[in-house]
């Protein structure tokens, strides 16, 4: 079953534009959103959950019109961007003491068996705490309320790379028993190599790919050659760098062609990223 | 069951997956109808995608080595085992045939593979 | 709804700010511009409770919470008016005080029921132009609290005027006798609905205006 899915999602801004993001996500999977700065994750977060106004396209989660039936869906899903920025002089007992009042389905014991797992003590306030445990805290409450979808922007950014192994072995917990999703935002790769399922890539407001991570990382190649093997093959290459002793690209693996004789390797999606920008012009 | 994951190998992570359970199944470390562990489980304890050790899985029953019970879950395939001899020349010739073709590219003549197979064999 | 107020009291509204309608104690100060003591309240309870919010992210806390836009500033509009109507309870309080030890009255507008019901409709004028201005930002308090003030200021000096040169209005707006009861209830009572017609009004119009805010 989708458990979300966004069609033809447009805003317009003056300096940027989302054009037409469309994506959707399956039931029981992890999902990784990513994108450069400013490419448009959080505007399509935003504009997913109202916060920001859509111009046109529908959103829909765990089977229902968000515009329609916002308050329901909202009841069953968590969402943050960063950690917890609210109340830092508040004690955590009060802050959770307001919040589990707003959802139905708020479980106490849950609450309790992670606040003690991740040695949570709701003594302390928010600004006593490290921003890696800021973030399971408003995890916390996204479990304690039990939602079925988490969308999270950019949970892992500031964590050292301890904390986010953590997190990230928390969400493949966290999906698990198959019923419910992620989506996160980050531009840390290396933490969706990991444990993603599907991606959904975007750069200056468009999506440029949303597929399975494997299928994604076979779609393409990095390719390595001399100087005179680049002239060639430029039509077919996304982008490439050209070094003092030869050069580096990206290539589509269809466009590949056993003649070229090119070092070849399986790309991360840091170089997919990194090459995609390069053609849009992002670092020059 | 077994799985180590190399992530230099340069084999997809399925693929890594698939050989070494298909080569627990064929010299019976798993045996016949044990049940293999949920997708889910196997993938959050190996820390990858739950999508690459469901390919793992179906590459499995393609190949005849597991069996799927609706709601119970997967299970080793019994096999006779001149059935086992089977699969096993069948897994190695595919994995062969592969090879075969970049040695070809390569230029490499019967002889020269051969004579390449057997001084890695016995080293 | 509830939740929400729950809310505003647990973490936006700091206790130390009912303490505020205390200074209706000013009342108690012979010859003096009695609407002056209702504007304490303006001058430190608003800036400081929508500055403090402000601080902590109360708009990003709260629009995590499965709630419609519009309550959010239902329940900041109804926690103001609630301190509001406190403000002006303590007032009144007071206002029965000064009868009783200083009966000689007041060179402008006496402590009085008509003192009362003028405060409500200076509070009411106030959310009218504070609060849709406000929310047309969600977060810049400075014009808005400025206009609301100004207007605050600007009315209730002009009814000090009047009661001061016009007979006619001093009648029934001046006086702290017992007589002086039958023109007053009926201004008390339509302080007391021109307030909440008037507070309603604004929220509706902070309403809209807060639900076109992209945050």
């Amino acid at each position: 079953m989708e458990i979300l899915s966004v069609k033809n999602l447009k805003k317009h801004y003056p300096q940027f534009d989302l054009k037409d993001v469309s994506f959707s996500l399956e039931q029981g999977y992890i999902m990784g959103f990513i994108g450069s700065n400013g490419a448009g994750k959080t505007t399509t977060l935003k504009s997913m959950l109202g916060m920001v106004h859509k111009d046109s396209g529908t959103v829909s989660m765990l089977g229902m019109d968000f515009a329609q039936h916002e308050l329901e869906i909202k009841q069953h899903i968590g969402f943050m961007f960063g950690g917890v920025d609210y109340y830092a002089k508040t004690k955590i007992r009060t802050i959770t003491d307001v919040v589990r009042r707003f959802y139905h389905e708020w479980d106490d014991s849950i609450y309790q068996k992670y606040m003690k797992r991740f040695a949570l003590d709701d003594n302390k306030r928010p600004s006593e705490l490290s921003s890696g445990m800021r973030i399971k805290y408003s995890l916390v409450l996204a479990l304690s309320h039990r939602a079925k979808l988490l969308l999270l922007d950019e949970p892992t950014s500031g964590l050292d790379p301890v904390a986010r192994d953590n997190l990230l072995e928390l969400f493949q917990e966290f999906i698990e028993d198959g019923e419910r999703s992620i989506l996160f935002s980050t531009h840390i790769t290396s933490d969706l190599e990991k444990c993603a399922d599907y991606i959904t890539y975007i750069e200056r407001g468009c999506i440029i790919e949303s597929r399975t991570k494997d299928d994604l990382l076979q779609a393409y190649r990095l390719v390595k050659g001399t100087s005179e093997q680049l002239a060639p093959l430029q039509a077919r290459l996304i982008a490439s760098k050209s070094h003092a002793y030869g050069f580096s690209g990206l290539i589509k693996t269809a466009e590949l062609d056993p003649g070229d004789r090119l070092e070849i390797e399986e790309p991360t999606l840091e170089d997919i990223m990194i090459y995609y920008a390069k053609k849009e012009g992002l670092n020059e | 069951m077994e799985i180590v994951i190399s992530n230099t190998s340069g084999d997809p992570i399925y693929q890594q997956i698939f050989e070494q359970i298909s080569a627990q199944i064929i010299k019976g470390k798993l045996a016949s109808d044990t049940c293999l562990p949920p997708i889910r489980t196997v993938a959050k304890e190996l820390r990858i995608s739950v999508i690459t050790v469901k390919r793992a899985w179906e590459e499995l029953e393609h190949a005849g080595l597991i069996y799927t019970m609706a709601g119970k879950g997967c299970f080793v395939t019994p096999l006779q085992p001149n059935a086992l001899d089977e699969k096993r020349s069948q897994l190695a010739s595919e994995k062969m045939a592969k090879d075969m073709d970049y040695y070809k590219t390569l230029g490499l003549s019967l002889d020269e593979i051969i004579a390449m197979l057997k001084k890695d064999y016995d080293s | 709804m509830n939740n929400l107020l729950y809310k505003e009291l647990r973490l936006v509204i700091h206790p130390f700010y009912y303490l505020t309608s205390l200074f209706a104690a000013l009342i108690l100060i012979p010859y003096w511009v009695y609407f002056v003591a209702l504007m304490y309240f303006l001058f430190i309870a608003i800036p400081n409770i929508f500055t403090n919010a402000k601080a902590q992210n109360d708009t990003g806390f709260s629009v995590l919470l499965p709630v419609k836009k519009s309550d959010v500033v239902k329940a900041r509009v109804t926690s103001m008016a609630a301190l509001e109507i406190l403000q002006m309870a303590v007032a009144a309080i007071f206002v029965a005080i000064s009868v009783a030890i200083s009966p000689k009255g007041n060179v402008l507008i006496d402590a009085n029921l008509a003192y009362l019901g003028c405060g409500l409709l200076l509070y009411g004028l106030f959310n009218l132009f504070f609060f849709p201005m406000y929310y047309k930002t969600g977060h810049k308090i400075g014009i808005p609290l400025m206009v609301g003030l100004t207007v605050f200021t600007i009315i209730g000096g002009i009814i000090e005027v009047l009661v001061v040169t016009v007979p006619a209005v001093a009648k029934v707006l001046d006086g702290n006798t017992p007589s002086a009861l039958v023109s007053q209830i009926p201004v008390l009572a339509a302080g007391i609905a021109l307030f909440a017609g008037l507070t309603w009004l604004a929220y509706r119009m902070a309403a809209k205006n807060f639900e076109a805010v992209d945050l």
